[in-house]
């Protein structure tokens, strides 16, 4: 078995065919009057399986399949260059792709931003954007930080003060987070200390061990570890407390209050789908979030239902790939 | 303890249960056998399947899949020298060679009986030492992993023909080259990928253990054109030979199959190591321990050289399970599927594990053991028909190793460009094993050398700079004079004899 990335991004080059008529689901269903009934779905993540986007796709099969809203629904995992190879394949393969939804968000924002990547989220059909995973700061139990604001004037009077690290290579996500939090506070973000880790779970054993000491990432992802005691939430960089963490303050009252980050998971769709259909994807969404099995997936995971569509999430997704330009050109990865 | 294991084991031997462990290691086999597809894709076929089951359930079957998988790797390794993932790439070394000589049934057998021993071992583990281990597992650093990866390298000298020293050091140097191809994730840059999207997440081990061996072997095959003897060779290869072990076999691996299920355990303990890594450092420690002619043997169907990474891999599989269940923390990609189906039933993984959901923890560790118990009942019977593979002409087998290596390879990501990437390196491979080049170091410099790097870079970042960790650091110093040591030993033997 190999052993490649934990969380967010691709567990290994592994794919697999899940639920109920994988191969046929991917068939084009273009019997023009009924073109917008949607009888099967068919999840595309560019990721491997046990990864975030993963975990999105599957939470969000057993809701649909359990609330009854959708029986024959599947996972494929196409892996392979960040998400690009999927996003390529759905794009070449459009006209026979009516039945799927490739799940994706921040990411491919952040990657064709910062490297030669083909494609931008202009180039595939935005259905709805499903969930929003907040970023969390995170130190072990022993740190002797239990205020946030101790981390931040220890960053001030050394910008290399503290190891920060996260699950992600330099320049991707995680490394982004801490980043705008060094902004925000008035330190460098290209002085401080980043330690890139191979997934989430490897950073979460590097801050276990005393490696790193200070953890970036989607805190639902380090939610067992908070539970159980190990490691401690000092901030969650959202402008809201989070009904799962509720004693765990805002960015924003430790001072910090544009400190924001968040990894958004959306549905999108092959290029120059009928946007008859798109709404008939996007309207199965919105009522698939209102139902139990949905609440009981959400909560589980401790997902952050986050429900865009239509010329909203157009409009999102252009602020949001605006402000991460910024902190990539302020990082120095982009020119 | 012992009541633990008995409430366990009265949990999973439920009718019901047994069905789940007997159809989930049947299920895992098969997929196993496929080249390129793993446990990591047995898992998570199955997750869908596990929602309506209860969380003993669900694990008794996921474990069952993980382990059955883990076996049916070996067997398309031993048969047809197609790794069926990457934990099995070792088995080929001593495995390929035992099948070419009609011992294909003994090597079977071999590995369904480490498979048994080193799950059997690992369990004991686990529930012996799971929350000790885990300490010991966060503290092992950037800087100890580094050793550990030196460590590893010296096994270099393990695949060294007489006379071969130069031919290996190069080989190895070439996987640790092509190890950098990719995004490098200390500086978040790609290297030599050339613009290519589908090489910024580097090679893949399996495809490149695949070209090595199984898809250059056909290739080879196919190019001497043997056809005078082609019907003596097909009547030995026919012969699957006898499953039995002597007692003087049985004595000469069982401290074999012991040593490599600690190591491998141990090994398997460590987020950030696993299986593939136990697999290839415990068949270089007992190479590196054998003496005289049980050396000679090694590469050229050692029985010890099959036993070793066998045993080692399935115990590494049971060793992932500590940090899971006590940290949870995944070590691979198969415990991040575990890891998601525990929270979606409703367990939380972490040291008060044993005590909120103790009969969960219980069920883990009897259904790993009851797994291992009915992997060894289903496969000894069938490895006479599994191994009836060889007795096919080679005129039909080599098109459909071709064949298979193909879809497998296509069927772990479903990209036509890692076709074309896997035929371009087994013709290169072919023109290296033409002229006596030797593929394992490669593989094993490909496998160590992206770890290797990236916790150099982040053991220098840690300490800013200062090379100092490598002696202030106990366990580091401790594991690199023992590579040193590896090194030199033969070295000096040599020197005495001269």
């Amino acid at each position: 078995m190999t052993d490649h990335r934990i969380t967010g991004a691709s567990v290994s080059r592994r794919a697999v065919l899940a639920g109920g008529g994988a191969v046929a689901a991917t068939l084009a269903l273009n019997t023009s009057a009924s073109a917008e009934t949607i009888d099967r779905l068919h999840f595309l993540v560019g990721f491997g399986a046990g990864g975030g986007f993963d975990q999105t796709a599957r939470g969000t099969m057993e809701a649909l399949q359990k609330s009854g809203l959708m029986a024959n629904v599947s996972v494929e995992n196409r892996t392979g260059a960040g998400g690009s190879i999927a996003i390529a394949h759905l794009i070449e393969t459009a006209p026979r792709q009516q039945n799927t939804l490739m799940v994706n968000g921040t990411s491919i924002v952040i990657r064709s931003l910062s490297r030669e990547f083909n494609q931008t989220f202009r180039d595939v059909t935005l259905v709805n954007a499903i969930t929003s995973e907040i970023y969390g700061v995170l130190v072990a139990a022993n740190s002797p930080y239990t205020d946030l604001n101790q981390m931040t004037e220890a960053l001030r009077g050394n910008a290399r003060a503290v190891r920060l690290a996260g699950g992600s290579p330099r320049g991707g996500i995680d490394h982004m987070a801490a980043a705008k939090y060094a902004k925000e506070a008035g330190v460098q973000p290209r002085a401080i200390q980043y330690i890139a880790y191979d997934g989430g779970g490897r950073a979460l054993a590097g801050l276990l061990g005393g490696e790193a000491q200070a953890l970036f990432m989607p805190f639902t992802e380090a939610l067992p570890q908070v539970r159980s005691g190990q490691v401690r939430l000092l901030a969650l960089m959202s402008d809201k407390r989070s009904p799962d963490v509720p004693t765990v303050p805002t960015m924003g009252e430790k001072g910090l209050p544009k400190a924001l980050m968040y990894n958004m998971r959306a549905f999108m769709a092959a290029p120059g789908m009928a946007p008859a259909r798109v709404n008939a994807f996007a309207d199965l969404m919105e009522r698939l979030i209102a139902t139990p099995a949905w609440e009981e997936v959400r909560a589980r995971n401790a997902w952050n239902t986050f429900f865009l569509r239509g010329p909203a999430l157009a409009t999102f997704f252009e602020t949001h790939e605006k402000e991460l330009r910024e902190l990539l050109t302020e990082l120095g990865f982009i020119g | 303890m012992i009541e633990g294991l008995l409430t366990g084991l009265a949990a999973v031997a439920s009718p019901a249960n047994l069905v789940l462990l007997f159809g989930g290691c049947l299920l895992g086999t098969f997929i196993g056998m496929m080249p390129g597809l793993g446990p990591v894709t047995a898992v998570s076929l199955l997750i869908p399947i596990t929602y309506g089951l209860s969380p003993a359930g669900a694990m008794i079957l996921l474990a069952a899949v993980y382990y059955g998988a883990m076996f049916g790797g070996s067997t398309a390794s031993v048969l047809i020298n197609a790794p069926g993932e990457s934990s099995s790439v070792p088995t080929t070394f001593d495995g390929y060679p035992l099948a070419r000589n009609g011992q294909a049934g003994k090597a079977l057998a071999l590995c369904a009986w480490g498979s048994f021993v080193g799950g059997t071992i690992a369990t004991l583990m686990l529930m012996l030492a799971a929350p000790t281990l885990s300490s010991w597992a966060v503290g092992f650093q950037a800087s100890e992993y580094f050793a550990l990866m030196v460590l590893g390298l010296t096994a270099i000298a393990a695949f060294t023909e007489e006379g071969g020293v130069i031919k290996a050091l190069l080989m190895a140097v070439l996987g640790l080259m092509l190890a950098t191809i990719g995004t490098d994730i200390a500086d978040g840059v790609e290297r030599y990928v050339f613009g290519i999207p589908d090489l910024s997440d580097g090679l893949s081990f399996v495809l490149l253990a695949m070209a090595a061996f199984a898809l250059s072997e056909a290739l080879i095959a196919a190019l001497r054109n043997q056809r005078l003897s082609e019907e003596a060779k097909a009547a030995a290869r026919g012969k699957v030979g006898s499953l039995k072990l002597s007692a003087a076999e049985v004595r000469d691996v069982a401290p074999t199959a012991v040593r490599s299920s600690i190591l491998g355990f141990m090994v398997g303990v460590l987020p950030g190591a696993g299986a593939t890594i136990a697999a290839f450092m415990s068949y270089a420690v007992e190479r590196n321990l054998a003496r005289g002619p049980a050396k000679e043997m090694f590469g050229k169907g050692s029985l010890r050289g099959i036993t070793a990474p066998e045993t080692a891999n399935n115990a590494a599989a049971g060793g992932a399970y500590v940090p899971l269940l006590t940290l949870g923390i995944p070590g691979s990609g198969t415990t991040a599927v575990i890891l998601g189906a525990l929270i979606t039933l409703g367990v939380q993984p972490g040291p008060r594990l044993y005590i909120e959901h103790a009969e969960v923890f219980w069920a883990v560790v009897a259904s790993m053991y009851l797994g291992n118990v009915i992997l060894l009942i289903i496969n000894l019977p069938l490895i006479p028909y599994i191994a009836r593979t060889l007795a096919i002409p080679e005129t039909m087998l080599v098109p459909l190793i071709l064949f298979f290596c193909l879809v497998g390879v296509y069927l772990v990501s479903f990209n036509p460009f890692d076709l074309w990437l896997m035929i371009a390196l087994a013709g290169v491979a072919v023109v290296l094993r033409l002229v006596d080049y030797p593929m394992a170091p490669l593989l094993l410099g490909f496998v160590l050398g992206k770890l290797m790097e990236e916790n150099l870079r982040r053991a220098l970042l840690v300490h800013d700079g200062s090379f100092a960790f490598l002696w202030e650091r106990p366990v580091t110093l401790g594991l690199l004079i023992l590579s040193a040591l590896c090194v030199s030993a033969p070295l000096l033997k040599r020197l005495k004899r001269g």
